[in-house]
């Protein structure tokens, strides 16, 4: 299975000097595609920080991530924005719907900042909240709506942009067993469809949806269902820092020197010597 | 993608609305000051301008102060002031233009101070004026009778001619010849009438010959006790074309009989434009600058409730980046909403400014002109505003961190 999600060594501590306090320790973690990952643990253990910087909205202290390959760390602002619009579906406790605008507008939000049209862009909103049973709600606002409703609404945006990952805050955490039920069900089955999910919980109940656990205690992972990993990958290519960059471009411009003056055969000669 | 931004920035502004609306407002104000201070100002300019072309070029106007020439022989500046104090143009200056071969015709102004009465004991009648001259100054002014005769060299001392409103508030009509009026409480026989004057401003600028009362200068002479006060000579050359060396002939001939003082000057049709196009101009600067503070005022207004709507709007702030907005697009997002609300200000705020233009220069007989130049500076001062002071609340916005924005509980 390929990787999505790389961590190593990342640490995410708040604040300054005597007053700063460590949200993640020296985490190393790797989620592959097509996961149903639950990461529990109690208040302050770093989950949710964790989950805000695997959706790219927030940055490590120290570390390293790799999100589908490639180092966030290098990655603009800009791209940021792109990926958390094209490969990232975030689902939070508290909704995060805009209270301005109705459902239909709500779901279609990732699709307006990728300049879709917008007729186009309400219609394949409207197709998505038909799957969810909400097509009659489509121009409702969102205070008109339920808990449930409310939430498998914030799933429904989730996924418009056809995301590859669907991080999920307590998606059930201010709902009642039954709409809990409901949208966990969903969550399977857009895991069955082949989505990598990652889920953050207090409800063991709802943990049970999910193939692999991961218990977070202080900022480090206390156990894992699955065998974790120890160290990265020697051979792949890591994102370095200026001055290691710098010493290395020195040492290939020194190494390239004699290459520049010296015909190709001598140099092959010397090499055998 | 601009007009998916804008239409999330008007559907914010709707949201909104009465906030909107006086923040607009403001805007509106400040453009619509600037905005009629420039049209009022453009159709003073243009009334001056229509009255030198209705008037002729071949008018030259005498006047007491100094006027300073370069070596061309253009105005370089004249000291008006001195024109308030006692004239220093005489009957004789007058008489010698007369004489001169280039000059077709040549008529005073002496403007006399005194009451305008219907009946002997009757209340006087306000905002009148009463004007000697000669019988050459309807052809001078170019003021054309409607009924009798204007002054003429054999008419006996004690006649008058009315100015077209003037007659209708004291006679009740516009042909009433013959009858009696009383100036400065003597005597006199009305003998002509004149059509209504259309030209906004003339010659003499500070009388509206529709409510003048024209009278010979032998009375006027009489009403200052012997002596001709000539206030201004105005005189029609006989070739317009060689006005500019008329002038300076006359101007020598003048000079002659002041002793070589220069305390007179002869002004060309251009030339009066030119001062009272200065006047103009640097009225219209003072009132535009002092309507500028009111644009300011508007443009702090658009900060302050960008800035507000920024605090405000920081947790949706934080939703539209975590579902991958980027700073760029936030940053577009509210920078619309601000250029709407001062474009959109800025629109009224010139259709505004044409009706107040309207109702001003109802009262000074001034057509407002609003140019296009007029329209697209107000528009581009507008847009400007917008930007200035819109940008820092948008920066606010795009720099906002998207998970301390999803924090914010509101």
């Amino acid at each position: 299975m390929k990787p999505v999600i790389e961590i190593y060594n990342l640490s995410k501590m708040f604040g300054i000097g005597d007053a700063t306090t460590v949200a993640l320790d020296n985490i190393t973690l790797r989620i592959d595609k097509g996961e149903f990952v639950c990461i529990m643990g109690p208040s302050g253990s770093g989950k949710t920080s964790l989950l805000n910087i695997i959706g790219l909205l927030d940055a490590p202290t120290r570390g390293e991530y790799y999100l589908e390959e490639k180092p966030v760390a290098e990655l603009s602002q800009r791209r940021r924005a792109k990926y958390r619009r094209d490969r990232i579906g975030m689902i939070f406790q508290n909704f995060n719907l805009l209270a301005g605008a109705n459902v239909i507008e709500n779901v279609a939000l990732p699709l307006t900042y990728k300049g879709m049209l917008h007729t186009k862009r309400l219609k394949q909103a409207s197709k998505l909240l038909e799957t969810f049973g909400l097509q009659e709600r489509e121009y409702y606002m969102p205070y008109q709506l339920s808990g449930g409703q409310l939430q498998r609404v914030a799933i429904a945006r989730a996924l418009v942009s056809k995301p590859a990952i669907l991080l999920a805050d307590e998606p059930t955490g201010s709902l009642d067993s039954k709409s809990s039920e409901i949208i966990m069900s969903e969550l399977s089955e857009i895991h069955r469809k082949g989505n990598t999910i990652i889920m953050v919980t207090h409800n063991p109940e709802v943990a049970l949806y999910a193939d692999r656990i991961i218990q977070m205690v202080d900022g480090r992972i206390a156990s894992d269902t699955k065998e974790p990993i120890k160290e990265p990958d020697p051979d792949r290519k890591r994102p370095l820092n200026s001055y290691r960059r710098a010493a290395e471009a020195v040492a290939k411009m020194l190494e390239r020197k004699p290459d520049a003056q010296k015909p190709a055969k001598s140099r092959k000669k010397g090499a055998k010597k | 993608m601009l007009m998916i931004d804008a239409r999330i920035a008007l559907k914010s502004l709707r949201a909104t609305r009465v906030r909107t609306a006086l923040t607009i407002l403001g805007v509106v104000i400040g453009v619509a000051s600037i905005t009629t201070v420039f049209a009022i100002g453009e159709g003073a300019k243009e009334s001056v301008r229509q009255q030198v072309n209705q008037l002729g070029h071949d008018i030259l106007t005498i006047r007491s102060g100094k006027g300073t020439r370069d070596s061309s022989g253009e105005l370089t500046g004249y000291n008006f002031w001195a024109a308030l104090g006692s004239s220093t143009v005489s009957e004789y200056d007058l008489q010698k233009i007369q004489d001169m071969k280039q000059v077709k015709t040549a008529s005073p102004i002496m403007a006399i101070t005194g009451s305008v009465r219907t009946d002997e004991g009757g209340e006087p009648i306000k905002n009148t004026s009463i004007i000697a001259t000669n019988s050459d100054f309807s052809k001078v002014a170019g003021l054309k009778v409607h009924s009798g005769d204007f002054l003429d060299p054999t008419a006996d001392r004690n006649t008058v001619v009315l100015g077209s409103d003037l007659a209708v508030q004291m006679l009740g009509s516009d042909t009433a010849i013959g009858h009696t009026v009383w100036l400065r409480g003597q005597p006199f026989t009305v003998i002509g009438i004149l059509s209504k004057y259309n030209i906004p401003t003339n010659l003499s600028d500070l009388y509206d010959y529709n409510r003048t009362a024209f009278v010979t200068m032998e009375a006027g002479k009489e009403f200052n006790q012997g002596v001709a006060q000539i206030q201004q000579i105005n005189l029609r050359v006989n070739d317009q074309k060689n006005i500019k060396a008329d002038a300076a002939a006359i101007h020598d001939t003048l000079l002659k009989n002041h002793d070589n003082e220069e305390d007179f000057v002869v002004l060309r049709p251009e030339e009066t434009l030119t001062f009272t196009n200065a006047v103009l101009k640097v009225a219209t600067q003072f009132s535009s600058a002092l309507a500028s503070v009111s644009l300011i005022v508007g443009g702090i207004g658009i900060m302050n409730i960008m800035l507000v709507s920024v605090t405000e709007r920081t947790r949706e702030i934080g939703i539209r980046k975590a579902v991958g907005a980027t700073n760029a697009q936030i940053l577009r997002q509210f920078l619309i909403e601000s250029l709407a609300m001062s474009i959109i200000g800025g629109l009224l705020g010139t259709a505004l400014a044409y009706l107040g233009a309207f109702i001003i220069g109802s009262f000074f007989h001034i057509t407002p002109v609003i140019t296009w130049a007029v329209f697209g500076l107000a528009m581009l001062v507008a847009v400007a505003v917008g930007v200035a002071f819109g940008i820092a609340p948008a920066l606010k916005a795009a720099k906002k961190d998207p998970i301390e924005a999803l924090r914010i509980v509101q």
